[in-house]
C-alpha cells in the first residue's frame, strides 16, 4: 500500500493502519532496533511501541518519507530502552562503540553550559551532512543512525575497514568543529 | 552535550538521506565503488591492441585489466602516458594451477617499491556462473598477512631475509572485475598489497623479492534469490520498498564451498624497479602541517585531535604511491599516527596533498593510513590514478604548500580571509562575536562586517590575499563608513549573500536567497539604528531578470518570526542577527 493511503488511514483512525504499516515497515524498524537492542524480545518491543507512537502522531502529523518517519521513532525508543537497561552497567553491541566513537564529537569538560534547542541543534547537524560528500554522508549515517558495524559498512561500500574508520574519524572531527564554531559545546 | 547527546542529535537527521543510506545498505542503490563494464572492457583491450599495432609495439598487450582498475578508480580516462606506464611495468606471470577442475591462475602483477597489485584469475569448470550480476562475490577466503605473505625480501645489501606467515603487517584489499573474456565461468579479483615495513632495512617488492599466496578453498557468498523470490511473491507480495528481517537476511545469504582445494604460489617481482630517488621531489627538508587524530600513549590509542608542524625530510613519488617521510615528533607524542590532509570545515572538501600535472589536471593523493611502523616515519599516500613522473608539475600539500620537481618550494600565502577577521577579533576584548562576510565562498570574501557586544561594531576591509587591510571601528564616527559603503556598493547581489550596508539612518543587513520556485530571489533583511538597538525586518521577492531593485518600495514589512523562519526554511549558512535587547 502506498505510504500515503497508510497515512490517510492514521487520519480516519482505522485501525488497519498500524496492520498496513506493520506489513510494510516492520521489518525495517525491527532492523534499527535489533541493530540497538540485539535481542528479539526488545527489539519487537520497540517496534510494537513504534506503531503506538505512530497512531498517537498522526493526525496531526503527514510525513513526508513515512519510512524514516517511523524509522526515527523506532531508533529514538530503541536507544532510550537501551539505555535504561544498561544505565548500571556497560551492554554490548554497535551502540556502545558509537558512542565511544562520538566522544570525539563533544569537549573534553562535558558539563552541559547552555540549553541547546532541539530545533536549532537539527539544523545545525543537517547543515553539516549537507556538506559532507555524498558517500562520506551514507557512512556517517550508516555508522551512528543505522549503528551498522564499521565491517558491515566496509562491505556495503566495498572499501577496507581502515578506510571506512579513517572517514568517520573525519566525519567526526568535522561535526565537532562545526559544533565548536555555533558555540553548542 | 556527551556524545549520548550527539547519538539524539544523529536521530534529527533529514528523512532523505537517511533513505539514501538505506538504499545502500539494502543494496537497492549502487555504492560508490566503480564496476567496470564486459563492453567497457573489450573496447579499451581493442583499443589499446590497435594502438600497438599503429606504433608497431612488439608488447603483446590485449587483456587491458590494469587499465580497467585504474580507470574504475581515476576520476578522468587515463592518459596515453599512464597506459604506457601500465602496460611498461606489467609483470605477465600466467601461472596457473588446477584443484578439482577449479583453475585459480596468477595472471600479472604491478608493482612499485611500495605497492604491488597481481591480478588472479578463477576459472570454474563450464557450466558453473561466476557473473557478477549474479553472484556478489567469490570470495577467497579474506586475504589476511597469514595467507599473502613475503617470503623473502632484500636487505640493503640485497640478501634475501625470510618470513614466516603472519608476521609481515600489510593492508590488503580486493576488489574483482570482469575479465572480458564473455565466458560466465570466468573472473578477475585486483589483489592490492601495502605492506607496513621498515623500508629502511628491506625492500618488499626488490629484485628477487618472493611472495607467497596461499588459497585455501574458494568460498561463494551470495543472496539465494530463489529464497527471496519465494519472500517477494508470498509474505512481501506487492508490498514496496520491501525490508527483509534479521532472520530472513541471514538466511538469504549462503555461503557455498565451491570447491575444496589448496593453491599455493609463488610469486618473484622480476621486473626492473624504478630507481627510488629518481622521484624525489626534496633537495631539502620543509616544514608543513599535518593532523595527528590520535597519539599512542599510556592509555593506548588517545584522541590528540591536532594539527602540528613537522618537518617532512623526503617526498618520494613513485607510479602508485608516494611516500612521504617526516621527522619525528617531539617526545612526549608517544607514537602519533599522521595524516597529510586537512579537515578544514571552511572548505567543503576534505584537502588531500595532490599532484597538479602539466597539462593543469590533478591527481588527488589519499592518507588512508597506511605507512611506517616503530620507528619508521612515513606515510603511503594512494594516489587516483598511476602517476607519471614526467607529466608531473607540482606536488601541492594540504597547507598549500607547492613542490615542483626542480626542488622550489613556494609556501603558501599566510593569512586565509577567514583567519584574517579572526585574527582581528584576538586582539580585541569580545565576548559575543558573528562574523559576517560579504561572500559565503571564502576565496573572495571582500569584506568582513563585524557584530558584537550586541551591535555592528567594525568593519575589516580585506585585501587581495585576504590580510585585513584596514579596519573601521564603527565607534569612531560615521565618517569612517564612506570607504565601506562604497566597497559595498561593488559587491553584487548574488544568492545565498550577506550584504551589509549603511544608509543615511540605518545599518542594514539583507540576506539573498534562491527561492525554490519559479526561479525568483527571494531576500529577507534587517534594519538596525546605528547603536544596532533597534530593529525592522522585511521581506522582498525579487525577479533576477529585471534590473536589481533595491528601493524602499520593494520592501515589505514582516514579523521577526516570519524572517527567521524564511531563514530557516532556505537553510542558508546562518550566523545570528539578533538584535541587544
Amino acid at each position: 500500500m502506498e505510504d500515503q493511503k497508510i497515512i490517510d488511514l492514521y487520519w480516519s483512525r482505522s485501525e488497519t493502519a498500524i496492520t498496513e504499516t506493520d506489513q510494510k515497515y516492520g521489518k525495517y524498524c525491527y532492523s534499527i532496533a535489533y541493530n540497538i537492542l540485539t535481542n528479539n524480545e526488545d527489539a519487537e518491543e520497540s517496534v510494537s511501541d513504534t506503531y503506538m507512537a505512530a497512531w498517537k502522531a498522526m493526525p496531526p502529523k503527514r510525513p513526508s518519507i513515512l519510512a524514516t518517519f517511523l524509522g526515527k521513532i523506532t531508533r529514538r525508543l530503541s536507544i532510550d530502552r537501551w539505555r535504561s537497561r544498561n544505565r548500571y552497567k556497560r551492554g554490548g553491541g554497535e551502540i556502545v562503540l558509537a558512542l565511544e566513537e562520538l566522544e570525539d564529537c563533544v569537549a573534553a569538560d562535558q558539563t552541559v553550559e547552555k540549553a541547546c534547542e532541539r530545533k536549532q541543534l537539527a539544523l545545525v547537524f543537517n547543515r553539516f551532512l549537507e556538506s559532507l560528500p555524498e558517500t562520506e554522508r551514507r557512512i556517517f549515517l550508516c555508522r551512528y543512525w543505522y549503528l551498522d558495524s564499521i565491517s558491515d559498512i566496509a562491505k556495503y561500500f566495498g572499501f577496507s575497514d581502515s578506510k571506512v574508520t579513517s572517514m568517520l574519524h573525519r566525519s567526526r572531527k568535522k561535526l565537532r568543529a562545526v559544533l565548536e564554531k555555533e558555540d553548542l559545546l | 552535550m556527551n556524545s549520548n547527546d550527539i547519538l539524539d542529535m544523529v536521530g534529527d537527521a533529514k528523512g532523505t538521506y537517511v533513505w539514501d543510506a538505506q538504499n545502500i545498505r539494502s543494496g537497492s542503490a549502487p555504492a560508490t565503488r566503480k564496476k567496470v563494464s564486459a563492453k567497457r572492457s573489450l573496447l579499451i583491450a581493442a583499443m589499446i591492441a590497435l594502438m600497438l599495432l599503429l606504433v608497431g609495439c612488439t608488447i603483446a598487450y590485449v587483456q587491458g585489466w590494469f587499465v580497467d582498475f585504474f580507470s574504475a578508480k581515476s576520476e578522468t580516462p587515463l592518459s596515453d602516458s599512464q597506459i604506457s606506464l601500465i602496460e611498461q611495468n606489467e609483470q605477465q606471470i600466467n601461472e596457473a594451477q588446477t584443484q578439482n577442475g577449479w583453475t585459480v591462475e596468477l595472471r600479472s602483477a604491478l608493482k612499485d617499491n611500495n605497492t604491488a597489485y597481481i591480478i588472479i584469475g578463477i576459472t570454474a569448470p563450464e557450466g558453473v556462473d561466476l557473473e557478477p550480476d549474479v553472484v556478489d562475490d567469490v570470495m577467497i577466503e579474506q586475504f589476511t598477512p597469514g595467507n599473502v605473505w613475503p617470503a623473502s625480501m632484500p636487505n640493503q645489501s640485497s640478501e634475501l631475509v625470510t618470513y614466516p606467515a603472519g608476521v609481515m603487517p600489510s593492508s590488503m584489499q580486493t576488489s574483482w572485475q570482469e575479465d572480458g573474456d564473455g565466458k560466465d565461468n570466468t573472473k578477475n579479483y585486483v589483489l592490492t598489497i601495502e605492506p607496513n615495513i621498515a623500508a629502511s632495512t628491506v625492500d618488499p617488492f626488490g629484485a628477487n623479492a618472493q611472495w607467497k599466496i596461499h588459497i585455501e578453498n574458494l568460498v561463494r557468498t551470495y543472496d539465494d534469490e530463489e529464497y527471496k523470490q519465494e519472500l517477494l511473491n508470498t509474505k512481501y507480495k506487492g508490498d514496496y520498498g520491501v525490508m527483509f528481517t534479521h532472520e530472513e537476511t541471514q538466511r538469504m545469504k549462503q555461503h557455498e564451498v565451491l570447491v575444496e582445494g589448496i593453491w599455493d604460489f609463488t610469486i618473484t617481482f622480476t621486473k626492473q624497479q624504478s630507481v627510488r630517488e629518481e622521484g624525489e621531489f626534496l633537495t631539502a627538508p620543509i616544514k608543513t602541517t599535518a593532523e595527528i587524530p590520535w597519539s599512542y600513549g599510556e592509555d593506548l590509542w588517545e584522541v590528540a585531535d591536532v594539527r602540528k608542524e613537522i618537518t617532512v625530510t623526503s617526498i618520494l613519488l613513485e607510479p602508485f604511491s608516494v611516500k612521504i617521510s617526516y621527522e619525528p615528533l617531539d617526545q612526549g607524542w608517544g607514537w602519533p599516527n599522521i595524516y597529510f590532509d586537512d579537515g578544514d570545515l571552511d572548505h567543503n572538501d576534505w584537502i588531500c596533498a595532490c599532484c597538479i600535472l602539466k597539462d593543469g589536471s590533478k591527481i588527488t593523493l589519499h592518507d588512508w593510513g597506511n605507512g611506517g611502523w616503530g620507528e619508521e616515519h612515513y606515510k603511503l599516500l594512494e594516489p587516483d590514478s598511476p602517476l607519471v613522473l614526467e607529466d608531473v608539475l607540482y606536488i601541492q600539500m594540504p597547507d598549500g604548500t607547492k613542490i615542483s620537481k626542480d626542488g622550489t618550494v613556494e609556501y603558501a600565502a599566510k593569512a586565509s580571509p577567514p583567519s584574517a577577521a579572526l585574527n582581528y577579533l584576538n586582539n580585541t576584548s569580545i565576548t559575543d562575536v558573528y562574523v559576517y562576510y560579504a561572500d559565503f565562498d571564502a576565496d573572495e570574501v571582500e569584506d568582513i562586517a563585524i557584530w558584537y557586544d550586541g551591535a555592528f561594531r567594525a568593519v575589516c576591509i580585506l585585501n587581495e590575499t585576504g590580510e585585513a587591510e584596514k579596519t573601521f571601528n564603527f565607534e569612531d564616527g560615521v565618517d569612517v563608513y564612506q570607504t565601506y559603503n562604497q566597497r559595498a556598493a561593488e559587491i553584487k547581489h548574488e544568492p545565498n549573500q550577506i550584504r551589509v550596508v549603511e544608509t543615511e539612518n540605518d545599518i542594514e543587513v539583507i540576506r539573498y536567497f534562491q527561492a525554490e520556485k519559479d526561479g525568483l530571489y527571494l531576500s529577507v533583511g534587517v534594519k538596525y539604528d546605528p547603536n544596532g538597538t533597534e530593529a525592522k525586518w522585511f521581506q522582498s521577492v525579487i525577479d533576477p531578470s529585471v534590473p536589481f531593485d533595491v528601493s524602499e518600495e520593494s520592501w515589505k514589512p514582516i514579523s521577526e518570526e516570519a524572517y527567521r523562519r524564511i531563514v530557516e526554511d532556505y537553510q542558508v549558512m546562518q550566523y545570528r542577527l539578533i538584535p541587544i535587547s
